[in-house]
């Protein structure tokens, strides 16, 4: 079973755009109904650009725990924003996988031993759980590269790839 | 952290002159909680310093910062006007995302300020005649030579390290303000609202004031702007008209395209071109240098303000030069290099740049669109 098909989902802006980009941002909200995480940073960044997001579980930090790993993020990753940096505590803290199209957060979860997945992995779990058909995901992907979706070409080849040949 | 956040909320609430009653109320808070919070014995919840955050009118990322250095500003105004909080709160992030960016792309320190000149003798004891003095200086230290105009001021300042903020204030008397730190440098906030001649005055003015007063940027919260007849008022605008328009490079062109009869209306407009400044500014370098009398440049000067309306200037500049150094300006660089190659995550763009994340992703679709053009 795909890691994202199940267990608790904390999810931070990058991906949540790219799919608002191109219009699926109910896929996600169906997808981690009951089970989406999300940091107030990234409520914030979200409540900025006018965009919101159903069903959504809104957790705040508020250890000094929280706060020390927070910090430690920050140092090593100065490339990161609040949003991110909270997304990556949001997914430490509460056992949840962090999602995100992001460069920096993926390396810096990497780095602390979060799960990490991205857009892609969404799509492959939308697959898996019978969401959306090979060919939908492969569209939705090309979707959302042609609005500026950071996905490695080698890796987005490589998914429609696999999604196609396994028809 | 929360003894850095603590630190942070208590300096930003005094800086917003709020009591710990008053921030404690906004945050529902009870005071000792607010107390405990400012003194690091407790951790703040993070919903909480956002409400902060957007009481105090300050990003979030502003109560994660360690260390932080702060302003001096020196400001340039009409009489009794000053720039608003918003716009120095404005001017101030982005001295410090200007910063930030260097040292994600690791071109912090790379540029060396412009010369301090605040400690010679002559500041003091013959201001006009040490500013064009120093307008001159600079002028052959920046290889402009005695006598061509300026080919584009807003990059050649930021080619000198100077950090150029354009924002629009409403108050348009307020044409623009300077700060410099060790840390930021030396930062220059133009009002946009302004016409472009007036723009480049302002800029010419304020690297003036970095240049002859680097030891005035004492404070950062100055309670109004300086008087016009301030003395150090007096010299950077007389920098700036020098450094603008060069004595001799203004003989050089009158003789050589206008000739001896009476100048006109017409030879302003070829001047302002040439120099690009305002017609006004012309005008006074004329007569400063001896090459219209009083009386006619009174009479063309009337002749100006029957020609333009309030607040708009004679036959006025294209905006080439703007469009062109945004172009090649260094923070947009230095923005699109970080982004472009991974540096930065969009909620960190966002932040930099000032706008949303939906907006900053826009952003960087379109830089990615003129490489794959290219």
């Amino acid at each position: 079973m795909h890691r994202l098909a199940a267990g608790k989902a904390s999810l931070d802006s990058s991906v949540i755009v790219d799919f608002y980009l191109v219009g699926r941002l109910v896929l996600l909200e169906e997808m981690f109904s009951g089970r989406l995480l999300m940091s107030d940073f990234v409520k914030q960044e979200l409540v900025d650009a006018r965009l919101q997001i159903a069903g959504v579980e809104t957790i705040s930090l508020s250890t000094v725990e929280e706060w020390e790993f927070f910090r430690k993020l920050q140092q090593g990753r100065p490339g990161l924003g609040p949003g991110e940096l909270g997304a990556l505590c949001v997914a430490r803290f509460h056992d949840a996988a962090l999602v995100t199209n992001d460069r920096q957060a993926r390396l810096a979860a990497e780095e602390s031993e979060i799960s990490v997945h991205g857009g892609l992995g969404v799509l492959e779990c939308a697959i898996e759980v019978g969401r959306l058909s090979g060919e939908q995901a492969v569209q939705i992907l090309e979707e959302m590269i042609s609005q500026g979706a950071w996905i490695s070409y080698e890796l987005a080849e490589k998914f429609k790839n696999k999604v196609l040949r396994s028809r | 952290m929360s003894n850095v956040i603590g630190r942070n909320i208590k300096k930003a609430r005094e800086s917003a002159g709020l009591s710990q009653e008053r921030l404690a109320e906004m945050l529902d808070v009870s005071r000792a909680t607010l107390s405990a919070v400012e003194n690091g014995h407790i951790a703040i919840d993070s919903g909480k310093l956002l409400t902060a955050a957007k009481v105090l009118g300050r990003p979030v990322s502003d109560f994660f910062q360690e260390k932080e250095e702060a302003l001096a500003l020196l400001y340039r105004a009409a009489l009794e006007e000053t720039a608003p909080s918003a716009a120095r709160s404005a001017f101030e992030r982005f001295c410090k995302a200007y910063r930030e960016l260097e040292e994600i792309v690791g071109v912090a320190d790379t540029q060396l300020p412009p010369p301090d000149y605040s400690s010679s003798p002559g500041v003091e004891s013959r201001p006009e005649q040490f500013a064009a003095q120093v307008a001159a200086s600079e002028r052959q230290r920046l290889g402009l030579g005695g006598r061509g105009p300026i080919v584009n001021i807003f990059q050649l300042f930021e080619e000198q390290g100077v950090r150029i903020f354009c924002y629009p204030l409403e108050r348009d008397k307020v044409f623009g303000l300077s700060a410099f730190s060790p840390k930021y440098g030396p930062c220059i906030l133009l009002n946009s609202a302004n016409t472009i001649e007036r723009q480049i005055f302002t800029l010419a003015h304020e690297y003036g004031h970095l240049l002859m007063h680097r030891r005035f940027y004492q404070t950062a919260d100055p309670s109004s702007g300086l008087d016009k007849e301030d003395s150090m008022e007096i010299m950077a605008n007389e920098f700036a008209a020098n450094i603008l328009v060069p004595a001799a490079g203004l003989r050089d062109v009158v003789w050589r395209d206008i000739g001896e009869k009476d100048l006109g209306l017409q030879d302003l407009v070829f001047l302002k071109r040439y120099f690009k400044v305002s017609a006004q500014v012309v005008l006074r370098r004329l007569r400063d240098v001896g090459l219209v009398q009083k009386q006619h440049a009174d009479d063309l000067g009337v002749e100006l303000e029957k020609r333009a309306p309030e607040k708009q200037e004679f036959v006025p500049l294209n905006e080439d030069l703007l469009r062109d150094w945004n172009l090649v300006s260094r923070f947009k660089h230095l923005a699109r290099k970080a982004a472009l190659e991974g540096q930065v995550s969009l909620g960190k763009l966002a932040e930099l740049m000032n706008r949303n994340v939906v907006d900053a992703k826009k952003l960087v679709q379109e830089w990615r669109k003129e490489l794959s053009f290219a």
